[in-house]
């Protein structure tokens, strides 16, 4: 007698089987379709260390293709876990990367450089810059947000805190844009819309790897402490969690995370608030420990199909990443909180 | 026949009469200036020997932009907004009449600038826009501004400062560009050193002018355009540089796209188009001079162009010579400097001011 097939497979395993499957057919749509037509034949032989008659396609599938689709895989999973560490951090289904100021912390850096320099950014030698520039930003605002969170044993008091920074540095980032020359202010812009296509050279993809790949092991050795923290402080702390020190781990793998993201990809929106709904939506589970592995491919799925759809062939130019990751997540977040009017939410 | 010769005789006659009454009205045009390449003004001479200058919308065919009725006034106090104003009011020798100028930090013309410096022109702009209150206190007989905005036309010609709106950064030819001289004198008396300025650079301009219109095997073949979040937006085959580098010789791949604003394509389709383009020209604002390592550690792909393997790249550093303003006035030194880049045998002895080759 065998087992039927729904025994054998949890209905977490084939969540897990199916978004893999999404992953790997994203990945692969990424790499095949762009603005110049490329047989799949083609890529497949470049992809596989051939050097193909027609040059610039090895540069357009090795240079171009690769790095950006493995950008926006990345990207999307380090966003998914900074957005379910600061969901659950602040058990505010509404929290984000961005919530705490880190992403404007970036951004802020950025615009300094970008209008410090007068437009000069515009042209070479920029990315390496703007990189750096955003990673010191996400430091720098996680270094305030480390201190106040030592003294502040509120997680609403700490988010408030937050969102106020962000307040104060997106008005610093005004003052910044309303003086600056019209380059500055364009390629200030243009960077805010987001986009993977920044990432262009293998060492910058290896950072996001490197970073994702550590983030995620210490993230997995918290995991049981998250799942505690999610049942309330108090209740966390009696079962013999240091709630301050997990917090401000919880912080500054955060901070990590949206800086190198934000360095290479610009400020994305949403990706971060909205996978964790989806995966806790498919799994009907807050549990970190089952959750953990969906939300990486779930992260990466959206990474992927956000950056597709930018590159939609019925635009010259394409969309801005942001405008894509905005009109396909805004509605999944009204979803929440209608849903989470008329039921008890899942956080 | 007879009644048709009669019919037409009756005709002439009506219209003789039709134009002498006309002559007898003040408001009549007796001569309509049209100038020679430009699109975006014409002025009409009344029989009062006053006049009325039409200004054209250039985004929107056969739309007037503004009708300005000149009695000839005399004109002590400017104020402009743009450095390509100060280029043409230096050329007219008007520049001691410049009292305000939007975006003073921009400017790179060397008398504006020692005005700047002296406290004898000051800046108009506050961050992106016009502070009205210096506008205000300066009080200019006249304002040349952008037409973005049209609404504040009607702010500040209640306050009794009559604006000129000045669209010459969307005329499509270099000489278009220059042309604007005209409308300029018009307001400062100026009309015969205008013409006189413009037809020197006319002539310079279509003396240096390569004709390689059959000869494409000729025409080394060029792009241009910035990158910006995987986009690249190039200027169209029907825009100023795409005219400057058909008249130089080149052969722009996108010289058969027209639109009235920049084309964009992703990346990938730029690389593609111009993998095996044999010049890169490149317009920067940066310190220093530019390199082919800069290029190349911006991004690395660049590095596999056919125009950096074989070092054909030119380019405009914008932060040492005055391209965004005197350049306009000098079509025909910006033309030859792109000759002595593509044909250079062509244009013997000439110093390259504003694009130089790359080292």
């Amino acid at each position: 007698m065998y087992p039927s097939l729904p025994a054998m497979f949890s209905r977490k395993s084939v969540i897990i089987i199916s978004l893999a499957a999404f992953v790997i057919l994203l990945f692969m749509l990424e790499l095949v379709f762009g603005s110049v037509d490329i047989p799949a034949s083609a890529v497949i032989k470049i992809l596989a260390g051939e050097i193909h008659s027609n040059q610039s396609w090895n540069t357009i599938i090795l240079l171009s293709r690769l790095p950006r689709t493995c950008a926006a895989v990345l990207a999307g999973s380090s966003l998914a876990l900074a957005g379910l560490l600061m969901q659950t951090l602040f058990r505010n289904p509404l929290a984000g990367p961005s919530v705490l100021g880190i992403s404007s912390g970036s951004s802020l850096a950025v615009a300094l450089l970008v209008m410090g320099t007068g437009g000069m950014m515009a042209g070479v030698s920029s990315d390496i810059s703007i990189a750096i520039a955003a990673i010191v930003g996400a430091m720098v605002v996680l270094f305030i947000i480390s201190i106040v969170a030592e003294r502040l044993n509120d997680n609403v008091a700490l988010l408030i805190f937050g969102i106020m920074l962000g307040y104060v540095v997106g008005a610093i980032e005004n003052v910044l844009q309303f003086n600056a020359s019209k380059e500055s202010l364009r390629a200030f812009v243009m960077w805010g819309m987001g986009s993977f296509a920044e990432v262009t050279q293998r060492n910058e993809v290896f950072i996001i790897v490197f970073t994702l790949l550590f983030c995620g092991i210490v993230i997995g050795l918290f995991l049981p402490r998250l799942n505690l923290l999610l049942m309330g402080e108090d209740y966390a702390k009696s079962m013999g969690v240091n709630t301050k020190r997990t917090r401000l781990i919880i912080i500054i793998v955060t901070g990590i995370l949206t800086g190198v993201v934000t360095a290479f990809c610009g400020p994305v929106a949403l990706i971060g608030l909205v996978v964790p709904h989806i995966v806790r939506m498919m799994l009907r589970t807050s549990n970190h420990k089952k959750m953990f592995l969906p939300l990486v491919l779930c992260g990466g799925c959206a990474g992927l199909l956000c950056d597709l759809v930018s590159r939609t062939p019925w635009t010259t130019g394409g969309l801005p990443l942001n405008a894509v990751t905005s009109m396909l997540g805004a509605p999944v977040v009204i979803y929440i909180i209608l849903r989470g009017r008329n039921s008890k939410a899942i956080i | 026949m007879r009644f048709g010769a009669i019919l037409l005789g009756i005709v002439i006659l009506f219209s003789c009469l039709e134009r002498q009454q006309d002559q007898l009205l003040p408001g009549a045009v007796i001569q309509t200036i049209k100038p020679q390449y430009a699109k975006g003004f014409e002025i009409q001479v009344l029989a009062d020997s006053t006049k009325r200058i039409v200004l054209f919308n250039l985004e929107k065919e056969g739309d007037t932009l503004q009708i300005i009725n000149w009695n000839n006034d005399a004109v002590k106090d400017i104020a402009c907004l743009s450095t390509t104003h100060i280029a043409i009011l230096n050329k007219l020798n008007s520049l001691n009449k410049v009292r305000a100028v939007g975006f003073a930090d921009m400017v790179r013309n060397p008398e504006a600038m020692k005005l700047i410096d002296e406290g004898k022109i000051i800046n108009l702009s506050s961050g992106h826009d016009v502070d009205d209150e210096i506008l205000y206190s300066v009080n200019p007989d006249l304002f040349f501004i952008y037409p973005f905005d049209g609404s504040d036309i009607g702010k500040y010609e209640s306050k009794g400062i009559r604006c000129v709106q000045v669209s010459e950064y969307l005329e499509r030819h270099p000489l278009a560009r220059a042309e604007w001289i005209k409308l300029f004198a018009v307001f400062l008396d100026a009309e015969d050193k205008a013409t006189l300025v413009f037809s020197e650079m006319e002539r310079r301009y279509l003396e240096a002018k390569e004709d390689f219109t059959d000869h494409d095997s000729l025409r080394p073949t060029v792009f241009t355009g910035s990158y910006e979040n995987g986009i690249w937006f190039a200027p169209p085959g029907n825009s100023f540089v795409g005219q400057l580098l058909k008249d130089a010789g080149a052969k722009y791949i996108f010289e058969d796209s027209i639109s009235t604003s920049n084309i964009s394509l992703q990346f990938e389709e730029l690389f593609e188009k111009a993998y095996e383009v044999d010049w890169w020209g490149k317009v920067v604002y940066e310190e220093g001079e530019l390199t082919l390592e800069k290029i190349s550690e911006s991004d690395e792909r660049y590095a596999q162009l056919k125009s950096f393997r074989e070092r054909q790249i030119f380019y405009c550093n914008a932060s040492e010579v005055d391209y965004f303003g005197d350049a306009l006035m000098e079509p025909d030194v910006l033309l030859k400097d792109l000759i002595l880049i593509f044909h250079p045998e062509s244009a013997p002895g000439h110093k390259a001011k504003y694009f130089r080759r790359i080292e």
